[in-house]
C-alpha cells in the first residue's frame, strides 16, 4: 500500500563489482601473523628468543676476556662492575662472558635436538601415517614400546656409556627417543588428512606419492608442527642443564649453565652470589620465553584451539 | 576393558624387556670387564672371579642368566663396594626416596588443584593473576635452580628451616617444595582450564537451577568434574618428580636412592647404573600402567580402547 512499485524492481547485476576484492587476502602465515601480534605475551617470547640469539653470537664479544682464560692471581670471585659485568669465578673466568658462551651451548643443544627430532618424526609418522594398516600398525607398535621408556633415564644411561661428554653425545642421547612425540603428532595428522578431498584430487590428477607428501600432506601439518618444535626447543634445553648439572654434559673449560649451576652450589653458602644468580636468571627466561612463544604460537597456529 | 588392560600389560612386559635388553648390551659394549683395573691380579684370581659372577659364559648365556635374575629381582652388586649388592641399595634408599617423592606428587596435586580451581572461580581477578604469576615461575625455574635459593633463605639467611639433612619431619619441607613446584604450576594450569570448561556445562546450570548452595555445586559437581584431565598428568608428574629428586637428594644430602644414582654416575659404577636404571625404568612404567588404568575407572564415559584417541 504504502510501498511504491518501483520498489520491487530487481537492482541490476554490477558483475564487475562483483569480482572487486573489498579487502586484500590474507594467506594462512599473513592471519597467524596477525593473530600472533595481537597476543602480548607471544610478542614478549619473540623479542626475548630473537634478544638470546643476538646475545649469544655477540655476548662472548662485547668483554675482552674469553670464556676459558683465568686469573688465579688477581681476579677470583671478583663481584660484578664496570670491568666484568656479571663478576669472576673461583678460577678468576669471566662470568659475563661465559654465561653467553652457555648461551651458545643451550641454544645450539635446543634448536639442533629439534630439528633432528624433526627429521626424523616427519619421516617417521609421515610414512607411518601415509601408508595406513600394517606398516603403520608396526612402526607405531615400535613408537610405542620407546615411548613407555623413561626419557632422561635412557638419556642418562647412553651419556655414562658413552664415557665422552660433549655436544654430540648430548645430542645423540636426547634425540634417540626425542623424535616420537613429533612422529606421534605427524601420524595422527597425516591420518585424518590422506581422507580429504584434495588429496584425492592431487591423486587424481596423477600427483606422485613424493610430491603428495612433501606438497600436500606435510604442508598441511605444518602449524602443530612447528608449535611441537617450539616446545622441544626448552625440553632440550633444560635437558642439557640437567645432564650438564649432574656431571654428564658439556664439561670444563667448556661453560654450560648446567655447569655453572652445579660449580657455584656451595658458593650460595657464602656470599659470592652473582656465580648462581647469572646463569640461573638466564635458564630460567630462556625457558619461560621460549614457552610464551610456543603458547602463543598454538594459540596463533590452531585458532580452534583457544579458548 | 579387559582387553584394554591386557594391551597394556604386554605393551608394558614389551617395554621392560626392551630397556633391560638395552641396558645388557649397554653394558656390554662398554670396553674392558669389570676387573680391569689398575691392581695387576693373577690371571688365576681374576678367572675366579669372572667365573663367580658368570663373566666366563658366553654372550647369549649371560644374557639368559641376566634376564632370570632380573626376574627374580636380583640386580647384580657394586664394582666399588663389592660387599654391597644393588638390592642393598635400593632397600636403604628407595623408602627415603618414595616417601620425598610422595610428599612431593602429594603437595603438587593438592596444591595445583586447589590453585587451579580458585583461579578458575576467581577468573580474570587477583587469585587469577597470582596463581599465572607461580605459573609462569613453575615452568621456567627448574628444581635445581630453585633449591639453592630455597637453601639460601629460607635456610641460612632467615633460619625458618633446616638447610639439608633428613629424618626430621621439618627437614622434608624445603626439598618437596622445590620438587614439587614445577608440577604444582603445570596441575594448575590445566586445573584451571579444565575448570572454565566444565562451569560452562548444562549440568552445573542445572545443579544451580535446582538451588544447590554455590560451594556445594563447585565441590560437589565442578571440582569433581574438572579434575579428570589432572589424572592423565599424573604419570609424566611422578616420572618429574623422580628424576629431579637426583638432584635435589644430592642438593639436600639426602640419602635416598638418587644420591647412590648419581654418586654411581659419578664413579662410573656400571651396575649399580644399570640396576638402578632398570628399578626406576619398571617403576615408572608401572606408574604409568596404574595412572592409565585410574583413568578408565574414574571417568566412565571414556570408552578405554588400545587405539590413541586424539
Amino acid at each position: 500500500m504504502g510501498i511504491p512499485a518501483q520498489r520491487f524492481e530487481p537492482s541490476p547485476k554490477r558483475q564487475a563489482a562483483m569480482e572487486v576484492l573489498s579487502r586484500p587476502s590474507v594467506t594462512y602465515w599473513q592471519d597467524v601473523w596477525r593473530r600472533l601480534r595481537k597476543n602480548r605475551l607471544a610478542i614478549v617470547g619473540l623479542i626475548g628468543v630473537a634478544l638470546l640469539i643476538l646475545m649469544a653470537i655477540i655476548g662472548p664479544y662485547l668483554q675482552d676476556y674469553s670464556y676459558y682464560e683465568q686469573n688465579l692471581a688477581t681476579g677470583k670471585n671478583l663481584p660484578p662492575s664496570g670491568e666484568h659485568l656479571f663478576g669472576t669465578d673461583d678460577l678468576g673466568r669471566d662470568v659475563f662472558v661465559r654465561v653467553w658462551y652457555g648461551a651458545r651451548i643451550s641454544l645450539i643443544v635446543g634448536f639442533s635436538a629439534a630439528l633432528i627430532d624433526l627429521v626424523i618424526g616427519v619421516l617417521w609418522g609421515g610414512f607411518a601415517g601415509f601408508k595406513g594398516g600394517r606398516i603403520d600398525e608396526f612402526m607405531m607398535r615400535i613408537v610405542d614400546v620407546l615411548w613407555g621408556l623413561p626419557y632422561l633415564l635412557i638419556v642418562i644411561l647412553i651419556l655414562v656409556v658413552m664415557n665422552d661428554p660433549g655436544l654430540i653425545p648430548i645430542l645423540i642421547a636426547l634425540t634417540i627417543t626425542g623424535w616420537l612425540n613429533m612422529a606421534r603428532l605427524v601420524r595422527g595428522q597425516i591420518l585424518q588428512l590422506k581422507e580429504q578431498e584434495f588429496v584425492l584430487a592431487a591423486q587424481t590428477l596423477g600427483a606422485s606419492t613424493r610430491r603428495l607428501m612433501f606438497k600436500h600432506l606435510i604442508p598441511n601439518v605444518m602449524g602443530p608442527i612447528i608449535v611441537m618444535i617450539t616446545f622441544t626447543v626448552p625440553t632440550a634445553i633444560f635437558a642439557e642443564a640437567f645432564l650438564s648439572f649432574l656431571g654428564l654434559g658439556i664439561q670444563a673449560p667448556f661453560a654450560s649453565w648446567g655447569t655453572m649451576i652445579s660449580d657455584s652450589l656451595i658458593v650460595i653458602l657464602m656470599d659470592d652470589w652473582w656465580r648462581l644468580f647469572f646463569p640461573a636468571f638466564f635458564l630460567s627466561m630462556t625457558l619461560l620465553v621460549f614457552n610464551f612463544l610456543g603458547d602463543g604460537l598454538r594459540d596463533a597456529l590452531d585458532p580452534k584451539m583457544r579458548k | 576393558m579387559l582387553h584394554f588392560i591386557g594391551r597394556r600389560v604386554v605393551l608394558m612386559l614389551l617395554s621392560l624387556w626392551v630397556i633391560a635388553t638395552l641396558t645388557f648390551v649397554l653394558m656390554k659394549s662398554i670396553p674392558g670387564d669389570p676387573f680391569t683395573s689398575e691392581k695387576k691380579y693373577p690371571p688365576q684370581t681374576i678367572a675366579n672371579l669372572k667365573a663367580q659372577y658368570g663373566l666366563d659364559k658366553s654372550i647369549p648365556e649371560q644374557y639368559v642368566t641376566y634376564l632370570k635374575n632380573l626376574v627374580t629381582f636380583d640386580l647384580g652388586f657394586s664394582i666399588n663396594n663389592t660387599s654391597r649388592t644393588v638390592n642393598d641399595m635400593l632397600s636403604d634408599g628407595f623408602p627415603i626416596s618414595a616417601e620425598l617423592g610422595g610428599y612431593s606428587v602429594f603437595l603438587a596435586l593438592c596444591a595445583g588443584v586447589l590453585m587451579g580451581s580458585v583461579a578458575a572461580l576467581w577468573q580474570g581477578r587477583l587469585p587469577d593473576y597470582a596463581m599465572m604469576i607461580l605459573a609462569v615461575i613453575g615452568i621456567s625455574v627448574p628444581s635445581f635452580v630453585l633449591a639453592p635459593f630455597l637453601q639460601k633463605y629460607l635456610g641460612l639467611e632467615w633460619r625458618l628451616l633446616p638447610l639439608a639433612g633428613w629424618g626430621k619431619p621439618e627437614q622434608i619441607i624445603l626439598p618437596a617444595s622445590a620438587l614439587a613446584l614445577g608440577q604444582v604450576a603445570l596441575i594448575a594450569r590445566l586445573m584451571r582450564s579444565s575448570m572454565l570448561d566444565v562451569v560452562t556445562q548444562d549440568y552445573i546450570r542445572t545443579a544451580r537451577a535446582k538451588g544447590l548452595p554455590p560451594w556445594r555445586v563447585v565441590s560437589r559437581h565442578t571440582i569433581r568434574n574438572a579434575i579428570i584431565p589432572v589424572v592423565t598428568i599424573m604419570g609424566p608428574a611422578i616420572a618429574a618428580v623422580l628424576t629431579g629428586s637426583f638432584v635435589i637428594e644430592k642438593i639436600f644430602s639426602i640419602p635416598g636412592m638418587g644420591k647412590y644414582f648419581v654418586e654411581s654416575i659419578t664413579n662410573r659404577d656400571y651396575p649399580v647404573i644399570m640396576g638402578t636404571t632398570i628399578f626406576y625404568a619398571s617403576f615408572l612404567i608401572l606408574m604409568n600402567l596404574i595412572v592409565d588404568l585410574m583413568y578408565g575407572w574414574i571417568d566412565p564415559r571414556i570408552k578405554v580402547s588400545g587405539r590413541e584417541g586424539s
